[in-house]
């Protein structure tokens, strides 16, 4: 006889944290599309997804999340037909790439995708919990990750395509997964190394081969995977020049741009140093609701959706953004803590990719603004407008609140 | 067996459950608690990041990028100063402003924005009578330039503009811009002395801070000479622009402070006669105040017109860049010359041949072919005789005997080697007769030239006249001016200009000599100005024909005189080029100038004392 799983009430804290960041959302889109009049409803709108959110929250969070995850494949498998169909419709009569069609809305496919491989990888890896010994055990997790990340990468839209390794990686990392293996699977970045100038990179990347197997003499990690990780770093160092070359070039123009803003002034390094100087004028207090001067003089592009948080950092300043970073910052720690006091750990993998999901764009979205990131078009979620991506994150707190109430016992 | 345990208090570990779909699935879920929380540091180490990064921007850094936000939505205008009018002494304009009309039209981007500009040219070359292809072209080139207005049309006419501002709402970023445009109302007459402006050169540019590229700049004349009084001060104004340089606000305005007016000494009635008169006979004419070197006229011939640069010569200003020969008029300096050193008196008599010396230099009047009526030699004479009918041997033998130096030193006081000083640019030093150089070189005979006016001896006509009024005012080379004063734009005098003089260094007895010498060439039988004579106007004066230096060309006609005798308060100097002899052809010039001089000036509006 199963006992009946306790309901409690959905976490408070989490929905008054999602309330404030939502509220925020709105004030800065205010704010961005102040001084252009044919946009100032444009809060209005985000208004009119949130409250579709809202219920969207409330449905997800009626039913118990666990019966919901046994049609997680096929949820994954919709959305992800749905993304691919949008691409083939594209080649076929020219539509809008990545949109759907729906119920006279466009719809972007790759945010429900989203949430979708984050419920896929849950119920996956709910039976493998605390049994992944090796690559191999990872295999079907991992292709859950890249099918998605080559659908999102075909419609172009490289930031959101950086989204879902890191959530898989997370997810497999709360299953059990060797901590080692992260620092893997981060590597190839070390590929990076390639295009350093200096004659000493090539010796220094070899320093690093040598640390990861240094690393990895843990006798638990069998020898083909220490093969293959490495392989996989010195073949990412050869193939890094190859695929530069094929980049295209606004891409490359980013790229140069973040490492020397000077480089391109007036094309890609444009934005950034527009940004860069939204908030470092914003000082400490900021310029004032809607008295940003370059997002409201359009020298920010697109300041209510890519560049919003630098438009609110300059209108509300130093303290203003701290205060942003902090409702995150408590946000993402509401969701894990519900994840870790949640009955089981399908609670938990929801957890740790919600929370890497929100994580990676907080990273993206923020650090291009800043310049610790090169620039990639993502949205900050919850902030930024656009229907699609709101609700895709109004659902995956859904889902977080879910677990929250079938806990068994009290939130860390 | 079908037993399920009962939840285990504390963490996720041995953890069993059981789902809705059936049967025990036994988790082994190592530390997942653990795991959340160090993603949670993760993540909390990537915010602290991003907090100490944007500390860096908005805190340490923020006057920095403050100062940029700042340069990105402002800009500087240039609020353009009116620049100062040209005044004759009456206050007539001779270069003023008047408004100008340039059709401008904003640039937009994207493709709707370009077609409409397209539109928009069309339709303004319809209205201008062009035709509107080439009218595109030529508008489509400042594209490029993306920060300014294109300006499709310049000047054009006032009905057009009207025209425009009633279609203006239609005629969306077609703006007209009212620009001010330097205009000459007297053209030609007086061109030489107001000169022109042309836009600031480059290496201007880098000597003078206060001028930027596109500026205009006064070339010649006292637009040149007066140039910092008439400028002003251009103001500055801020103005806020969006990303596509959409002018928004005015945050600041510095006004602009025009330039003052130059009021000139000229009489501009008197220039336009003056120019009448000379019309067609390549030359100059100089009339001066000898009281206090004031030029009322100044005509050079042939002129230019400001307005319409580029067409034609005409440029030189041949009274004070025309270097000439002085012949016979330069008697007048070897006579006080000879005089102050004591070679001769008034009463010395010397006796001409018609030829002198042993190389038999002749007298003028030796050529027969030229004077077929006169005596070979002009006979015996003593110095108002040989002055007043201009014997060249009278002043060959007179000026070898005093010397080469000291027809020199008397040069130089008398101002001749050395600038005027006149305040329009342009002035050359006359060839020839350099100071320190000059005449202490020449071989002995050229001094037999240089005593009357002709071998490497050149002057301007200018020079010629400051000599003058030396001998009208009694011994005081007066520095010759334009400028009278400098006015504000309500009229106010700012700076007058004050005259300035020196003192030649002659003696009474030397200039009552020379006085009574001149006054005889004009007024008395058998001298060579009688031509210039004028019933009660006691006109003193000086013949010149001087040679070219190609002997076969007619000589250059000079006069120059002053009047009344008593208390002179006229100078005239006149100048034809390859004319002829100087009593025939330049003395009734001379004579037309000083009839309008006196209408103007004794009977007429200009008939005013005091003139300060």
């Amino acid at each position: 006889m199963a006992n009946p799983p306790t309901l409690r009430s959905p976490d408070l804290l989490l929905l008054a944290l999602t309330g404030l960041l939502c509220a925020a959302g709105l004030v800065a889109i205010a704010g961005a599309t102040s001084s252009m009049p044919h946009l100032e409803s444009l809060w209005k709108t985000q208004l009119k997804w949130m409250g579709l959110g809202v219920v969207g929250i409330i449905v997800v969070a009626v039913i118990d999340y666990r019966h919901l995850l046994k049609y997680a494949f096929l949820f994954y498998g919709v959305v992800l037909g749905a993304a691919i169909l949008s691409e083939v419709l594209a080649g076929l009569h020219r539509g809008q790439r990545a949109l759907l069609p729906i119920l006279g809305h466009e719809v972007q496919t790759a945010e429900p995708l989203k949430l979708a491989t984050i419920l896929a990888l849950a119920a996956l890896l709910y039976p493998r919990a605390g049994s992944i010994r090796s690559l191999r055990d990872m295999d079907i997790p991992l292709v859950l990750a890249a099918v998605p990340t080559a659908v999102v990468l075909k419609q172009g839209d490289l930031g959101t395509a950086l989204v879902f390794f890191p959530i898989c990686f997370a997810m497999l990392y709360t299953a059990g997964m060797h901590g080692v293996y992260l620092l893997f699977f981060f590597s190839p970045l070390a590929a990076l190394m390639a295009f350093l100038p200096g004659p000493q990179w090539p010796f220094v990347f070899a320093v690093f081969l040598l640390f990861l197997l240094f690393v990895m003499r843990d006798r638990q990690i069998p020898w083909l995977d220490r093969i293959v990780f490495l392989a996989g770093n010195v073949g990412a160092y050869i193939m890094a020049p190859i695929v530069w070359n094929h980049l295209e070039d606004y891409r490359k123009a980013r790229l140069l741009v973040f490492v020397n803003p000077a480089f391109d002034a007036s094309g890609a390094g444009y934005h950034l140093s527009q940004s860069l100087i939204a908030i470092g004028s914003g000082g400490l207090l900021g310029k004032g609701w809607k008295q940003g001067t370059q997002g409201g003089l359009q020298f920010l592009p697109e300041p209510w959706t890519d560049f919003i948080f630098a438009n609110w950092a300059e209108e509300w300043g130093f303290a203003g953004a701290a205060v942003l970073l902090g409702l995150f910052l408590l946000f993402l720690w509401r969701v894990l803590a519900i994840g870790a006091g949640s009955r089981d750990i399908r609670g938990a993998l929801i957890a740790a990719g919600v929370s890497t999901l929100f994580a990676v764009h907080l990273l993206i979205a923020v650090g291009m603004t800043i310049r610790l990131m090169p620039i990639t078009g993502i949205p900050l979620l919850l902030i930024s407008y656009g229907g699609s991506s709101l609700i895709t994150a109004l659902a995956a707190v859904g889902f977080v609140l879910n677990a929250g109430m079938r806990r068994d016992k009290s939130i860390p | 067996m079908n037993e399920i345990p009962r939840q285990a208090p504390g963490s996720i570990q041995n953890l069993r459950t059981a789902d809705e779909s059936g049967g025990p699935r036994s988790m082994r879920a190592p530390m997942a608690e653990k795991r959340l929380a160090r993603i949670g540091a993760v993540l909390a180490l990537m915010v602290a990041v991003f907090l100490l990064r944007l500390w860096t921007l908005q805190l340490k850094q923020t006057e920095h990028y403050a100062d940029l936000a700042r340069e990105n939505f402002t800009r500087r205008v240039r609020v353009p100063a009116m620049r100062g009018a040209i005044l004759d002494r009456h206050g007539i304009r001779l270069a003023d402003n008047r408004p100008a009309y340039n059709v401008t039209i904003k640039r937009g981007s994207g493709r709707k924005a370009y077609r409409q500009f397209v539109e928009q040219c069309e339709i303004l070359a319809r209205h201008l009578g062009r035709d509107p292809e080439a009218f595109v072209e030529r508008a489509k080139l400042q594209l490029p330039d993306r920060f300014r207005d294109v300006l499709v049309a310049e000047d054009i006419p006032w009905e057009l503009m009207l025209a425009l501002e009633e279609r203006r709402l239609e005629l969306k970023g077609v703006q007209v811009v009212v620009s001010p445009r330097r205009v000459y109302p007297y053209g030609s007459t007086a061109s030489h002395l107001v000169g022109y402006m042309n836009e600031v050169s480059r290496t201007e540019l880098e000597q003078r801070q206060d001028y930027q590229p596109g500026d205009r700049i006064g070339r010649a004349g006292i637009e040149n000479s007066y140039e910092s009084d008439l400028r002003g001060r251009e103001g500055e104004e801020t103005i806020i622009v969006s990303a596509h340089e959409v002018q928004r606000d005015s945050i600041s305005r510095l006004e602009p402070v025009p330039g003052h007016d130059v009021r000139l000494t000229l009489d501009s009635e008197l220039q336009a006669s003056v120019a009448e008169i000379i019309e067609g006979s390549p030359g100059a004419v100089i009339v001066m105040d000898p009281r206090d070197g004031a030029i009322l006229a100044m005509v050079s011939y042939p002129s230019y017109n400001p307005d319409r640069l580029g067409v034609g010569h005409g440029f030189i200003n041949r009274a004070v860049a025309g270097v000439y020969p002085p012949g016979s008029v330069y008697k007048i300096l070897t006579t006080a010359a000879i005089l102050e050193e004591r070679v001769v008196s008034a009463r010395t008599e010397h006796f001409c041949p018609g030829y002198y010396g042993r190389s038999r230099k002749g007298c003028w009047i030796w050529d027969k072919r030229k004077y077929p009526n006169s005596p070979r030699g002009h006979g015996s004479l003593d110095l108002h005789g040989a002055f007043q009918r201009s014997c060249d041997v009278y002043f060959y033998k007179t000026g070898e005997a005093m010397g080469i130096q000291k027809l020199h030193d008397w040069a130089v006081r008398f101002g001749f080697g050395a600038p005027t000083g006149i305040d329009i640019p342009g002035e050359r030093l006359k060839l020839g007769n350099p100071p320190d150089v000059a005449l202490t070189q020449l071989q002995p005979g050229e001094i037999l030239n240089a005593s009357i006016g002709q071998g490497t001896v050149t002057t301007t006509p200018l020079q010629i006249a400051c000599m003058t009024a030396a001998i009208a005012n009694d011994g005081v080379l007066m520095r010759p001016r334009l400028g009278d004063a400098i006015l504000s734009a309500t009229g106010d005098v700012v700076r007058m200009i004050a005259p300035e003089g020196r003192d030649v260094g002659l003696s009474r007895s030397t200039l009552d000599t020379v006085q009574e010498s001149m006054y005889r060439v004009v007024n008395v039988l058998r001298g060579t100005g009688r031509t210039s004579e004028i019933a009660g106007l006691d006109v003193c004066g000086k013949t010149g024909s001087a040679q070219h230096e190609f002997a076969h060309l007619p000589t250059h006609a000079w006069f120059t005189c002053y009047a009344p005798r008593k208390n002179p308060e006229v100078v005239v100097v006149v100048l034809l080029e390859k004319a002829g002899h100087g009593g025939s052809h330049a003395g009734p010039v001379a004579r037309k100038v000083l009839l309008k001089w006196q209408e103007r000036f004794q009977h007429g509006e200009s008939a005013d004392v005091a003139k300060s």
